[in-house]
């Protein structure tokens, strides 16, 4: 498991350490059932208050994300095919609530908007970075 | 469950007096004390240990008045200050030999653990020690008779940033257990940035502001505004502080203020920006 | 908690205790006249004005009732110290005096030299008897005035006195058991002042 914080980021430590679990734990870098530190260690260990590591797990947990037994420590759930779709499925929408907010403010129009979407796409299949000429349009 | 806890502590003098201080400090958590010089910081620890006589209040340590606690009760309890507190004729083994002679329960194997941990020199007087090993030999002596509150009187104010660095790393282990505590009042405050869980603010006598790391990283925020908007009087508004050009807002409910301030330019409040809030902004 | 006081003074004070054998050899062999051994007594005494002088300067006290929060047992402690001091000062002086009288072949008895050993705790007990609480009123700085008055007072006016009482004839046991009693009660009352006014101070 890697994880770092930024004390100078706007974002709020715990909610730094939960998301990089829960990335790791969506992409498979921690699998089902594999242990997680105790909160007192994890916090000495990234040198933050222990109260944060607390709360990130406590979300983790009724997220779903993570079960904590008492006495037991804390674990990755066995999370369902589902329950990783919808996840997946609730970032990408989050993503999109974002772009479409910056596409308005900048008065963007949707059609634009979509041709993006589908290059990136493209590019991604390719795997390759094919320049500035066609990603830097409108963005 | 509160560790330490104290209710309506008072202490008076003539120029100056210490009112209203209700702090608590929970178990397994590090809390931070902060105020400018002068603010009543070492005055609170004062009451506490017993060097100042209170005018009022209560302190409680586990539940229990300070006053009526047994001699066991009370060596739980331990204060480390920013000066070793011994004869300056001592040598370093010579603290040891002190403490293990005052306290039934001294562990002389993690008295010479820290001893090398901190790299202090046993056969040395303490007055050929620099400050800052004074403060370690101060903080080695206040670990090794197993307290279960450790209460730090700027302990760490003169010592360099790695050996700062390295005490972060005992403190948050003495903690880890989930029974012990500490009170740490200090002006560093990138070193309580890290491992506070709590912070309480004191300014002029008076605990201010009582805030979880939670709701600081979450909760609150610096607003700059301009000097005429005339947001210094929302209510999520604690302190502000008008500069040249603009004005410096200090908020405690940061989503509550921008849902009708959304533009609002705001960077996150830590602990030394409030405490320049509370010390030198205007409150409304 | 006593005991780690005494540990505390024993070491702050060991060469100052050094120098307090080579004061009596010295005395011993340079003065002549009885009542030098005084001089040992007095010193003894002020050994423990040096304790609570280091007490202060060192911030001590701030260790002392943090740790153990017993201001009792701080106070009584330097009595304690005083009176060990006392004693073994008392013995010097009575060797002293001893082997001063076999040097010099002065006549004198065993009560005599008891008297005069004696007169050294009265006046030891009332300097630390006043200078003690003293001390810790005031600091020693501002106590030291009085510390040297104290000393100094007291050894004048017996001396001045010595003719006026060797006059008086009073009985020699009589007079051992006046002085006893008053060491003893100058310096209970003293204990008592002094624990009141530590119990009740800001340090």
């Amino acid at each position: 498991m890697t994880l770092f914080v930024s004390p100078s980021s706007d974002t709020p430590i715990y909610e730094q350490i939960e998301n990089q679990i829960k990335t790791q734990i969506l992409s498979g870098l921690l699998p089902p059932l594999s242990p997680l530190p105790s909160m007192r260690t994890l916090a000495k260990d990234l040198r933050v208050s222990v109260i944060t590591v607390q709360k990130a797990y406590e979300n983790l947990t009724r997220d779903g994300f993570i079960t904590t037994g008492v006495g037991r420590g804390s674990f990755v759930a066995t999370v369902t095919k589902e329950f990783l779709r919808d996840e997946n499925l609730r970032r990408a929408r989050e993503a999109a609530e974002t772009l479409v907010k910056i596409a308005r403010e900048g008065g963007v129009e949707k059609e634009k908007v979509l041709e993006i979407i589908e290059k990136c796409f493209m590019e991604d299949k390719d795997n390759e970075y094919s320049g500035d000429q066609e990603s830097g349009e409108g963005l | 469950m509160n560790i330490l806890e104290t209710k309506n502590l008072e202490k008076v003098y003539d120029a100056f007096s210490l009112r209203d201080i209700n702090l608590e400090v929970r178990k397994g958590e590090i809390t931070a004390l902060v105020g400018e010089n002068g603010a009543g910081k070492s005055t609170t620890i004062g009451c506490l240990s017993g060097i100042k006589k209170k005018s009022g209040g209560k302190i409680l340590f586990k539940g229990k008045d300070m006053d009526s606690l047994s001699r066991e009760e009370r060596s739980e309890i331990a204060f480390a200050y920013d000066e070793i507190s011994f004869p300056l004729e001592f040598t370093v083994s010579q603290v040891g030999k002190y403490g293990s002679i005052l306290y039934s329960n001294w562990d002389e194997g993690k008295w010479l653990n820290l001893l090398t941990k901190l790299s202090l020199p046993k056969d040395r007087k303490l007055k050929e020690l620099s400050k800052g090993m004074k403060a370690k030999t101060e903080i080695a002596y206040s670990l090794s008779h197993d307290p279960s509150l450790l209460i730090l009187d700027e302990t760490t104010s003169s010592l360099d940033p790695v050996v700062r660095d390295e005490l972060m790393d005992l403190f948050q282990s003495f903690v880890e257990d989930g029974e012990k505590a500490i009170l740490f009042s200090s002006h560093i405050t990138s070193d309580l940035e890290k491992i506070a869980d709590r912070i309480i603010f004191i300014h002029k006598g008076r605990l201010i502001l009582s805030i979880d790391r939670n709701d600081l990283d979450e909760k609150w925020a610096l607003v700059h505004a301009e000097k005429d908007s005339g947001w210094e009087k929302e209510k999520e508004v604690e302190h502000f502080r008008v500069r040249p050009y603009s004005m410096d807002l200090l908020v405690s409910d940061i989503s509550s203020f921008l849902s009708r301030h959304p533009e609002a330019q705001r960077e996150k409040a830590d602990i030394e920006t409030i405490l320049l809030m509370v010390a030198r902004g205007e409150e409304e | 908690m006593t005991k780690a006081l005494f540990y505390k003074d024993i070491v702050a004070i060991k060469k100052y205790a050094a120098m307090m054998l080579l004061l009596g050899v010295v005395c011993t062999l340079l003065l002549r006249s009885s009542g030098s051994s005084l001089i040992i007594m007095v010193y003894a005494s002020s050994l423990l004005m040096t304790t609570l002088a280091i007490d202060e300067r060192d911030f001590f006290y701030r260790r002392a009732v943090s740790d153990k929060g017993n201001r009792k047992a701080i106070v009584v402690e330097k009595y304690i110290l005083l009176l060990i001091l006392l004693i073994v000062s008392g013995v010097m002086a009575l060797i002293m005096e001893m082997v001063l009288s076999r040097l010099y072949g002065t006549e004198t008895n065993g009560l005599v030299i008891a008297t005069t050993v004696l007169t050294g705790l009265a006046l030891s007990s009332f300097a630390g008897g006043v200078t003690i609480p003293m001390t810790l009123k005031f600091g020693a700085e501002k106590a030291r005035i009085l510390i040297v008055v104290c000393y100094l007072a007291p050894a004048i006016a017996v001396i001045w006195a010595q003719e006026k009482l060797s006059a008086i004839k009073l009985s020699v046991p009589l007079l051992m058991v006046m002085l006893i009693v008053f060491s003893v009660s100058v310096l209970t009352v003293s204990a008592f002042v002094s624990i009141r006014i530590f119990q009740s101070k800001d340090l």
